[in-house]
């Protein structure tokens, strides 16, 4: 039981981690391979203050404000350049946070890590026991959920895909692309932001080694597993990924066997990609009008 | 007062200058035609004038206001469309989210609707395929529909690059047709055209581009019987 609350914990925070990205990538077409950097930011930014006796309430709204200002800071050089050069910027900015994490041990304590963050305490309940947090992370992936819902179907979601379709023909229509771009991404890190938090105040314990680039790729994985451009296919991704992931940690297996988990469940993750890049390459769900595989 | 002109143009791409002085004038009403060999600038001239290239020399106005050094996004409230080469629809979106894209500078929902109700009864073929992706559509159609789009906010000036590029004779027909209908409401075109032929036909005066200068300048009627632009662009 206690498994299954842990996973559904999971799913709704890395729900939250592919919804935030699936606006950068699925809607507005920006290949985002840094986006754990904002994950990180969220959880180390509350996990600091709380830690120096901020109630969780601060924490979270200035880990949020935290990511957002930083999607905003390295969207405006990383914007200027498209396409593969965007990814690589984007790239190079979560290998330098998670350097910066590593080693900056005044603030962050390096490799040591941050333990003993406390669980979130919020309007006077203490969210310490399993179907407390999950109730709680589940209500926040559901406000999510509610909110990119609104902003895609609103005139702004439109303005995003017009983007993404044809940048050059936004821009004829009056529509400053580059201002498009740089909104979609601070959004997307606000709400990656967010999943960090939760996720900090989670696990209770945060270190550099939970913020690398594998991250980044699992939660790159569920969006296009899923479905980008389309509301349910994050979720549906995180669901079938995180209870496949998590899973496999409680098989059953002799002891010789389980020192091959670790590299098999990679091969399994590239296993499924090829076989869904080539047999259904728009994800579990289709983008109505998406072109295939693209 | 003069809707459109641009005088003594010089402009290009970082440092390969395409354009060394040329100009354009078109008055309210008019079809101007640019014709010219592949390289002559003629694109882009209509990019300088809609901004998405600034002019390192020369001036570009509208109906008397100086706009060389305006943006895209501060031309199209003004008034001024600009209907790129080839398929520029937003193929995921409809064709309803597609007029709705056309007319964001329109400010009101309201006044939105009604531009897309007028935009279907003046093009029965989007009517019926408004609900369809802009990507399914036929070449023809997607260039029927960049034109509705364009001409949602009614502009007084729409720049059009090569209507004509990949369509079948009857729809270039068919294009050209609603070119002429937009026109007699009153907007001016500025069409760079490949098939010099039609798009002589139809417009009022013509310029000849070449090495990115006004060559000649005469009516459409005139640059289809001058010798040297038979013999150099139209083929004898």
């Amino acid at each position: 039981m206690d498994l299954l609350l842990h996973l559904a914990i999971v799913i709704a925070i890395y729900a939250i981690f592919a919804l935030s990205l699936n606006v950068e990538v699925g809607y507005t077409g920006l290949f985002n391979f840094g986006h754990v950097a904002f994950f990180a930011i969220g959880a180390y930014t509350s996990a600091l203050l709380t830690l120096a006796g901020a109630p969780f309430s601060l924490g979270l709204l200035a880990g949020l404000a935290a990511a957002g200002l930083c999607g905003y800071l390295l969207s405006i050089p990383a914007l200027k350049l498209q396409g593969d050069y965007f990814g690589i910027a984007t790239l190079g900015f979560g290998e330098i946070l998670r350097m910066i994490v590593n080693n900056e041990v005044w603030l962050t304590k390096g490799p040591m890590g941050l333990p003993g963050i406390p669980r979130p305490d919020l309007f006077g309940v203490v969210f310490d026991t399993l179907p407390a947090y999950l109730a709680l992370s589940g209500v926040f992936a559901l406000v999510t959920f509610a909110i990119l819902a609104f902003v895609v179907l609103s005139p702004f979601g439109r303005a995003l895909k017009a983007v993404r379709d044809d940048e050059t023909a936004a821009e004829i229509l009056g529509k400053n692309a580059f201002r498009f771009k740089i909104k979609s991404f601070v959004i997307g890190s606000v709400f990656a932001g967010l999943a960090g938090v939760l996720w900090a105040h989670y696990t209770t314990f945060i270190g550099p080694g939970d913020f690398t680039l594998t991250e980044t790729i699992l939660v790159l994985l569920i969006v296009v597993m899923g479905g980008k451009g389309t509301f349910l296919g994050p979720v549906v991704g995180a669901v079938a990924l995180i209870f496949f992931q998590e899973s496999v940690r409680f098989l059953r297996l002799p002891p010789e066997w389980t020192r091959l988990l670790g590299p098999l469940q990679q091969m399994v993750f590239g296993l499924l990609l090829v076989v869904l890049m080539v047999f259904r390459p728009e994800g579990i769900i289709r983008e109505k009008g998406g072109r295939r595989g693209d | 007062m003069l809707r459109l002109e641009a005088t003594d143009i010089y402009a290009g791409y970082g440092k390969i200058e395409v354009l060394h002085g040329a100009s354009i004038r078109a008055a309210a009403g008019e079809i101007i035609c640019i014709i010219g060999p592949n390289g002559s600038g003629k694109s882009t001239l209509l990019k300088t004038v809609f901004g998405l290239i600034k002019p390192t020399r020369g001036t570009v106005s509208f109906d008397g206001r100086d706009i060389s050094r305006l943006d895209p996004e501060q031309k199209v409230p003004l008034g001024i469309a600009f209907i790129p080469q080839g398929r520029n629809v937003f193929p995921s979106l409809t064709v309803r989210e597609n007029l709705e894209m056309g007319g964001t500078v329109l400010g009101s929902e309201k006044a939105v609707r009604l531009a897309i109700e007028e935009a279907v009864e003046t093009y029965p073929l989007l009517k019926r395929k408004i609900r369809d992706r802009a990507g399914n559509l036929s070449g023809g159609e997607k260039q029927i529909l960049s034109l509705a789009r364009a001409d949602m906010i009614k502009p007084g000036l729409i720049l059009m690059d090569e209507p004509s590029i990949g369509l079948s004779p009857k729809m270039i027909d068919e294009v050209y047709l609603k070119i002429q209908e937009i026109n007699r409401r009153g907007t001016t075109f500025a069409i760079v055209e490949q098939n010099a032929r039609k798009a002589l036909s139809i417009a009022h005066r013509g310029y000849v581009l070449d090495l990115g200068q006004t060559r000649l300048e005469d009516t459409g009627a005139g640059l289809l019987d001058n010798e040297e632009v038979k013999k150099l662009y139209l083929g004898g």
